[in-house]
């Protein structure tokens, strides 16, 4: 310690105004939180307060309705084709309502759910207690996340029309489980892995098969992470637009297609209409996902960041 | 005839016993996986064989022969070499990743920042991060339409800007082919900047509080403990954000589409609408399988290169998580907690 | 290089008290050691010293300059944490250094590099400065975390229990290192610890902290032989402290106690302040603490003898063996070499001399002297 001089003694005295402390005031942070907040608010203010608004607010030239002026939930009601209007030209151009593609939706969505969700995962469980496929087979499902949904689906496109699975409620199905399929098996991994080996193996040893330990004893386990998982691959298959908007035609297209449709019509943009469906096609997922609010990160990021 | 009883007893728990044995175990193991890789064959290895096959001819929908006559139309690599040498496939390319590459650090940034405002707890904290995760929810479809509303030529954008600037803003978001592409960009940004904010706050969350105290204490600023300390030790995470994120914004669609389809012109064209163009648009189906190959050929490639760095990572964590193990075994206390929150991938 | 004084410091968490009203002067150059069991608000001290919690009233003085209004990276202080917080994604050289690229301006290189080389030896790291710190041993930890500290030349150096995850040899030897290296550096050293060996055998004086308040501070001298109130005396000891009841009586012009219950022989007490009510010549009962390697076995007739008991077992440790008796009505130790013929079940009696005897009064808890 021959290195070590002695020091002078007044180092701390240094200016205490400059310390961040006495610098950095709460108040500062709360502001900018909240103008980041109604930032990334604003969006979906403006779409639901769109859907109250009557024709004449929609969009006129040269002025802005920050909110509806005379509210009214005609939209909602025009859209579901439970009232018609002279007003509503929408009403005379197309003879469906907003039904049928929320059923479709409805149905799509909740069945290739179900499907990913059977194949997503007993793989899983093969990968996580058996190491099924080796170490490489996570990262090869993985893999196929990364490919544009466009370039695996136009080829698909020719095939299907040529099996004559195009525009059926089954070709879509297999489409959304197997698109969402890897989320459920890295999700369900990752949950399995959190299962200790021994629960399974206990059952066995009570008596149970290899399928009685697993439906038995782990699957009861992971209760919770296998209903975030189905929310979350719910959410995913909800939110398609390109498989339904390339597989399926008006009777078998879904409520996002659906909005689509509506844009750009001879009678210009449906604002009004459109941000009634938009607002309709927000809440499911809305719900959902503040539900499995502790596993969306988990969901998104393939299980790696566990919270 | 007791001889033959105890081996009865002797084999009897052997037989209760499904799944011990090695083999027992590999045959449970492919049948769970089985469903898994037939879903797979079907989405990936049929469209791949198709359009191999689909993509070396000239075959279209309207040339008047069925899918099964294709080869009619053979002509090997034109549809390929048609490609390469395209300017509006190069071109759609380079907004593909010119596109990705903003959004994501964009994203980051923004996403990174807020987490740091947000990481100590305060009043309403739960209110914030719910009003955060919302846009995250929206269908991307949806999302798409609602910024087509905002960022109409009379709509509250410019509305907005007119308030607070001179005169009236007029800018054709949407119209303007040097505008729009960063139009696009914008919802991209609006939705996913949540998932990198949420991503990051449980980053930052785990930061072993003593460590970066003792950072301060040796004299670290602001800027030297996110220097020096909080970003290697996100290090994992980070990449993982972004190669996600990346991922996902290479492939987007709904929100282009239902905003300009790609207009004006073809300003914001990325390699998902060209391929649909092509496709819906020009019924070139034989074209739209050679881009589809090649795009894919490119995704593997980067996708190759994307995982590789999280692989190193994850090897470097468990490297670092048995020594720590391995001290934690006498009485001393678990280092790494920060890494063991991301040591799954 | 620098006094600490402490005023009235108090810190609550919501209802809790962490530390209330704490009153402490710590010389410049002085080796001081805050003892207590956990939760006894030391390392909620600790970390106000350090500047990492605000006190919600008090204050705290470095040289008569206030510093609660400054931030940690202000008040050139060293901390060393219990689990050591080394930063984990560096090598031992790079966490060394830390400190020192820390300053503004950065100092040169090759003047860092001659520092971490010389702290490095001081510490005893020099074979392993390029390692990463993940494949270091607890020991080598413990090294790193406290030449990172040193490096900077701290006017005052805190030591949050820094050896309660060392291994018992180990542990030995780095408390000796780190007095050595507090001779050498000469800088003011708070210690945090629950160990009150470790505390009797480092510091220059202990501050004994219960439930957020001081209960004494002075020389490990002062506290072994002068404990001013029944928390002191009880947890300063290596062996089990031997709590009795007692009555005191007058006895001609003095006081003397008698253990209750036990037919004890009077033990004089006449120098000490004894409470006695005035009629009836006895006084409140008190407990009477007496040290274990106070207490001596003696003959069970001998005239010293002041109780009789029977040893129920023996506890040997080495150097010397605790033997534990039963008395009527209550279990004391003492303290005996291992060559003592002694066995379990003899009848032995007890002596010890009055000036070993410390008294408290039951409803204050305090000594009386």
């Amino acid at each position: 310690m021959t290195t070590m001089p002695q020091e002078e003694r007044v180092r701390f005295t240094a200016d205490a105004s400059t310390s961040r402390w006495v610098v950095a005031r709460p108040w500062v942070k709360v502001v900018a939180v909240v103008m980041i907040a109604s930032f990334f608010a604003f969006p979906l203010y403006w779409v639901v307060s769109m859907s109250f608004k009557p024709r004449p607010e929609w969009n006129p030239p040269g002025k802005v309705y920050w909110a509806p002026q005379s509210p009214t939930i005609d939209n909602y009601t025009n859209l579901l084709g439970l009232k018609s209007t002279e007003d509503s030209v929408f009403a005379t151009q197309r003879s469906a309502s907003a039904l049928t593609p929320f059923k479709n939706s409805i149905i799509l969505s909740v069945g290739g759910t179900l499907l990913a969700l059977f194949a997503g995962i007993v793989t899983a469980y093969g990968i996580a207690r058996f190491r099924a496929g080796g170490g490489l087979l996570p990262f090869q499902i993985l893999q196929l996340r990364m490919f544009p949904p466009v370039a695996i689906i136009i080829p698909l496109l020719f095939f299907y029309v040529a099996i004559k699975l195009y525009d059926t409620y089954w070709g879509v199905i297999i489409l959304y489980g197997a698109i969402t399929f890897p989320f459920v098996v890295w999700l369900m991994r990752s949950f399995f892995q959190d299962v200790p080996r021994e629960i399974s193996e206990a059952a066995i040893v009570d008596g149970c098969t290899q399928w009685g330990a697993f439906f038995k004893a782990v699957l009861p386990q992971v209760k919770g992470g296998l209903a975030a998982t189905g929310l979350f691959v719910f959410i995913l298959n909800w939110s398609d637009f390109l498989i339904a908007k390339v597989m399926t035609t008006d009777v078998h297209s879904t409520a996002p297609v659906y909005l689509q449709s509506l844009q750009g019509g001879a009678s210009g943009n449906e604002y009004g209409l459109q941000a009634a469906l938009a607002c309709l096609l927000i809440l499911p997922p809305a719900i959902f996902g503040l539900a499995i609010q502790r596993y969306l990160v988990r969901g998104l990021t393939f299980g790696a960041i566990k919270r | 005839m007791e001889a033959h009883n105890s081996q009865i007893e002797a084999r009897q728990p052997h037989s209760r016993l499904p799944g011990f044995g090695g083999r027992d175990e590999k045959r449970v193991a492919k049948l769970l996986v089985a469903p898994g890789q037939l879903l797979l064959a079907f989405i990936v290895l049929f469209p791949a064989g198709v359009a191999i096959y689909i993509g070396f001819t000239g075959w279209s929908p309207t040339s008047g022969d069925d899918f099964w006559h294709a080869y009619r139309h053979w002509h090997w690599f034109d549809g390929y070499w048609e490609a390469l040498t395209s300017v509006t496939f190069w071109e759609a390319m380079w907004r593909t990743v010119l596109i990705t590459v903003v959004c994501v650090t964009v994203e980051a940034v923004l996403g990174f920042a807020l987490a740091m405002l947000l990481v100590k707890n305060f009043r309403g904290r739960g209110l914030v991060t719910v009003f955060f995760l919302l846009p995250m929810m929206v269908v991307p479809a949806v999302s798409g339409f609602i910024f087509f509303m905002l960022y109409q030529v009379d709509g509250p954008v410019n509305g907005a800007l007119s308030a607070i600037l001179p005169g009236v803003v007029q800018i054709e978001w949407l119209q303007n082919a040097n505008v729009a592409i960063w139009t696009v960009m914008t919802v991209d940004i609006w939705q996913w900047t949540p998932l990198m904010f949420l991503i990051f706050l449980s980053g930052l969350a785990a930061l072993p509080e003593d460590q970066v105290n003792q950072a301060r204490i040796l004299g670290a600023g602001f800027w030297q403990q996110l220097r020096y300390l909080t970003l290697p030790m996100m290090k994992l995470i980070i990449l993982i954000a972004l190669i996600i994120r990346g991922l996902e914004a290479f492939k987007m669609f709904d929100p282009i589409y239902l905003l300009t389809r790609g207009g004006p012109g073809e300003a914001t064209t990325n390699i998902s609408i060209f391929l649909f163009d092509e496709t819906s648009v020009a019924t070139r189906w034989g074209y739209a399988s050679s881009v589809a190959i090649l795009v894919l050929i490119f995704v593997s490639i980067a996708g190759y290169w994307a995982i590789r760095p999280i692989e190193r990572a994850q090897e470097e964590t468990l490297e670092e998580l048995a020594g720590a193990e391995a001290r934690a075994a006498g009485a001393g206390p678990r280092i790494e907690e920060a890494i063991e929150a991301e040591a799954q991938i | 290089m620098a006094e600490i004084r402490l005023e009235k410091l108090t810190k609550h968490f919501d209802e809790v008290r962490a530390v209330d009203g704490l009153d402490l002067v710590a010389e410049h150059g002085s080796f001081i050691a805050l003892l207590g069991p956990s939760g006894c608000g030391k390392t909620t001290t600790m970390n106000m010293i350090a500047g990492l919690e605000r006190p919600t009233a008090g204050e705290i003085y470095f040289d008569d300059f206030p510093v609660s209004g400054l931030g940690p990276e202000k008040r050139s202080v060293g901390f060393v944490f219990q689990n050591y917080a080394i930063f984990t994604h560096m090598t031992v050289y790079e966490n060394l250094a830390f400190g020192l690229r820390m300053r503004k301006p950065r100092p040169p290189k090759d003047e860092i590099d001659r520092e971490v080389r010389a702290v490095a030896r001081t510490v005893g790291l020099s074979e392993q400065l390029e390692r990463r710190v993940t494949r270091l041993s607890v020991n080598d930890l413990q090294k790193a975390a406290l030449g990172r500290s040193m490096i900077v030349r701290p006017a005052i150096f805190l030591l949050d229990e820094p050896f309660s995850n060392l291994d018992a040899s180990f542990r030995a030897y780095m408390r000796a290192e780190l007095k050595r290296i507090q001779h050498e550096i000469g800088q003011t050293m708070v210690y945090v610890t629950h160990d009150q060996v470790e505390a009797m055998g480092m510091a220059d004086r202990i501050a004994v902290m219960d439930r957020g308040q001081l209960q004494q501070y002075g020389t490990p001298d002062e506290l072994y032989n002068r404990p001013e109130n029944r928390f002191v005396a009880n947890f300063i000891g290596s062996v089990l402290n031997n709590f009795l009841p007692v009555v005191p009586e007058a006895s001609g012009a003095g006081v003397v106690v008698r253990v209750t219950g036990t037919g004890s022989k009077p033990i004089d007490v006449s120098d000490r302040k004894v409470p006695l009510a005035e009629r009836a010549g006895a006084g409140l009962p008190l407990t009477l603490m007496v040290r274990p390697e106070k207490v001596r076995l003696v003959g069970p007739d001998a005239d010293e003898a002041l109780v009789r008991g029977s040893i129920t077992a023996i506890e040997p440790l080495g150097a010397t063996d605790v033997i534990h008796l039963r008395l009527d009505g209550a279990d004391i130790r003492s303290v005996a070499r291992p060559d003592a013929p002694l066995r379990v079940g003899d009848n032995v009696g007890i002596a010890f001399e009055a000036a070993d005897v410390h008294l408290f009064d039951d409803e204050t808890e305090h000594a009386i002297r």
